[in-house]
């Protein structure tokens, strides 16, 4: 009986223990995915559809490792912003508020700016690009494609029922 | 006797030892941030001004020990960091030698305190608590409670009640530890009678009037803290919002972190139904942090099981045991619950919940010891698991925390300042150029580094002066006779 016990526990850990390797598996093949190269024509200027963005977004290529810490920093006294721009680029706060953030990029790439909404009304404006954006619904999210063909500002505006004040401003310097 | 006084100190320096090298990198860092604050109002030339640090009426909170007084010896060495840092390590030695010897006296089981005190001591959330010196808060308050906690166990009261009163005196959460001695009581009440029972008498027994006495302490410093607590709260951050969708989400987050999840999770989480954001992925690449979730996920595809082949062979003491289960939550949840309200989220305030679930956890590793062979083998590989998501994720923290980064910007500051002592002391002010363009935010990041103003106090004692940023938007430098102007990136870049 005793030894029936053991078998059926080592049977139900081994099948966790499986099921833990297969949850490792699966998170090594989202970090490291084989990624295709596609030769894509710079998106013109502005902001384009969404369904869109869904297709280009696989060309960006992923090139510089993230900075951690800069996430982290962004949440150490925010609850409800994140600001995140896709292909390489990171958001920084500061105590609260984000500190102006420096963004390198050559001329030409292919930007992808992904707001994510949480909680109050956000809007963008990247003033030097003609772009500027309605306030976004809460729970929302707005995926704006554009390639980098000038040095330029970014700001992003978060909106309450209050106040409208900046959340993040960022330069963008084209190589 | 002497055998088993040797063996139990051979563990604790073993103990002591393993946290000593998962966190040997705190002895590198610098003071930075709040310290240079804490390093003002702790200075004193005479015992009038020593005695100032108990007076309550201040604009920030009423911890005196460990900020005050703290800052006051670490004055009396000459600021040495080392020492600074090895006092901080021997009073939380202190607080894990306490929290064995109450374990033990609770439990009467040697390896289960052993393992407990294991567990909670390299649990990688320290990195916050034993990093940066202002936090010191936090060790403070764990190892004076759980003395506390040892001497009430022990029915020596009057030493219990000292240990309470510097708890209060170092952290508010404290007020909270008269609910824990109930908690204790009551739970205990249940195990030995299996029920609980109301009588009259209860409330003129001893341990009542105990109970009665912390709890008239913990009003006293309610009151206390009122008299700070009212200037702080108007900062936005620590606004009280009474948020369900807040409390909830926030009671979420740090009960997933003291199991093991790293801080930054929250920020690639949109809900905690969908998957995290494409960046997230991005993390794993680095090899320390994709080492630390790898460890992580294997660690807790055995843990799960072995918490429910626990529950199912312990069925016929089920209620005891669920029991324990809840009230180590509700006393991890208890001790949150003040700062839950708060958007401001900080992994710093789990110490002592922390406490509760690695006792938890030990519960569940400790019943895999001793069922059988082959869960024997498994609690070996929980233990090496637990061993390694703690120390890489500790390195990750230590990255996330941005405690290096602004230990360097200060140690580029003394260097700077030093090497440029003559000039600066000629003047009255000193002006941080905005640097353009930054990568870290130019003299906006020095306000926050440098605390302000408050770095003065410690770089030029002896000088009246002022420092004006230029992000505050005040007036190009030529305006203003007698300053030294400073490039802000000259001494965040460490270009000295």
């Amino acid at each position: 009986m005793k030894n029936k016990e053991e078998k059926v526990i080592a049977i139900i850990y081994f099948a966790c223990f499986v099921f833990g390797c297969f949850l490792v598996f699966y998170m090594y093949k989202k970090a490291n995915p084989l990624i295709k190269k596609h030769a894509v024509k710079p998106t013109p200027i502005g902001a384009i559809p969404l369904a869109q963005v869904q297709k280009v977004r696989p060309t960006v290529s992923i090139d510089r490792k993230p900075i951690i810490v800069g996430f982290f920093y962004a949440d150490k006294n925010l609850y409800d912003r994140t600001g995140i721009i896709h292909n390489n680029l990171s958001l920084i706060s500061n105590d609260g508020e984000f500190v102006p953030n420096i963004f390198h990029v050559k001329k030409d790439e292919l930007l992808v700016l992904t707001l994510q909404n949480k909680g109050s009304y956000h809007d963008l404006n990247i003033p030097d690009y003609g772009i500027h954006t309605h306030a976004l619904a809460s729970d929302k999210e707005l995926t704006i494609v554009f390639s980098a063909t000038q040095s330029g500002k970014l700001e992003f505006y978060s909106q309450t029922k209050l106040r409208k004040e900046p959340a993040i401003k960022g330069t963008l310097i084209v190589e | 006797m002497k055998h088993k006084k040797a063996k139990n100190l051979f563990f604790i320096s073993l103990i002591c030892l393993a946290v000593i090298f998962f966190f040997k990198s705190a002895f590198s860092i610098n003071f930075f941030l709040d310290d240079f604050f804490f390093l003002k109002v702790g200075h004193a030339s005479t015992i009038i001004e020593f005695l100032q640090f108990f007076n309550p009426n201040k604009d920030y909170f009423y911890r005196p020990i460990p900020t005050e007084v703290f800052y006051y010896i670490l004055g009396l060495a000459h600021y040495n960091l080392f020492f600074a840092h090895s006092l901080v390590f021997c009073i939380y030695f202190v607080g894990l030698v306490y929290l064995f010897k109450s374990i033990y006296l609770v439990t009467k089981n040697k390896l289960f305190s052993y393992l407990s005190v294991f567990l909670f001591s390299i649990h990688l959330t320290r990195v916050f608590q034993l990093y940066q010196l202002a936090t010191f808060i936090e060790i403070a308050l764990f190892s004076f409670l759980t003395i506390s906690f040892f001497y009430y166990l022990k029915n020596k009261y009057i030493v219990s009640s000292i240990f309470f009163i510097l708890a209060l005196m170092s952290k508010e959460t404290a007020v909270l530890f008269p609910l824990l001695l109930c908690t204790y009581e009551l739970t205990k009440h249940y195990i030995e009678n299996h029920k609980i029972t109301f009588n009259i008498k209860l409330l003129k027994s001893n341990k009542a009037r105990i109970g009665m006495m912390y709890g008239l302490f913990a009003l006293f410093f309610v009151v206390l803290y009122k008299l700070g607590v009212s200037n702080v709260t108007t900062i936005d951050t620590y606004r009280i919002q009474l948020n369900s969708r807040l409390i909830l989400n926030n009671s979420m987050w740090y009960t997933l972190w003291v199991f093991g999840f790293p801080n930054f999770l929250p920020v690639y989480m949109t809900s905690i139904f969908s998957p995290p954001l494409p960046e997230f992925w991005k993390i794993l690449k680095t090899h320390e942090a994709s080492m630390y979730f790898y460890s992580l996920l294997l660690f807790y595809s055995l843990f799960i099981p072995t918490f429910f082949l626990m529950i199912w062979y312990k069925r016929k003491e089920i209620i005891n045991h669920i029991l324990l289960i809840v009230v180590f939550l509700f006393l991890h949840l208890l001790f949150i619950a003040p700062t839950l309200p708060i958007i401001h989220r900080w992994m710093v305030r789990l110490t002592v919940p922390s406490v509760f679930i690695s006792i938890l956890q030990a519960m569940v590793i400790y019943f895999a010891i001793k069922k059988s062979a082959v869960t024997r083998g498994i609690a070996v590989c929980l233990i090496i698991l637990y061993i390694s998501y703690n120390f890489y994720g500790i390195k990750v923290h230590e990255s996330s925390s941005l405690f290096f980064l602004e230990s360097r910007i200060v140690s580029n500051a003394t260097t700077y300042f030093s090497n440029h002592n003559d000039s600066i002391q000629n003047r009255n002010n000193i002006y941080f150029l905005e640097t353009k363009p930054s990568s870290w935010g130019g003299s906006k990041k020095l306000k926050v580094s440098l605390h302000d103003q408050s770095f003065l106090n410690y770089y030029f004692p002896q000088k009246q002066m002022k420092v004006i940023y230029e992000s505050d938007s005040i007036p190009a430098p030529i305006l203003l006779p007698n300053t030294y102007v400073v490039e802000s990136d000259d001494i965040i870049e460490g270009r000295n």
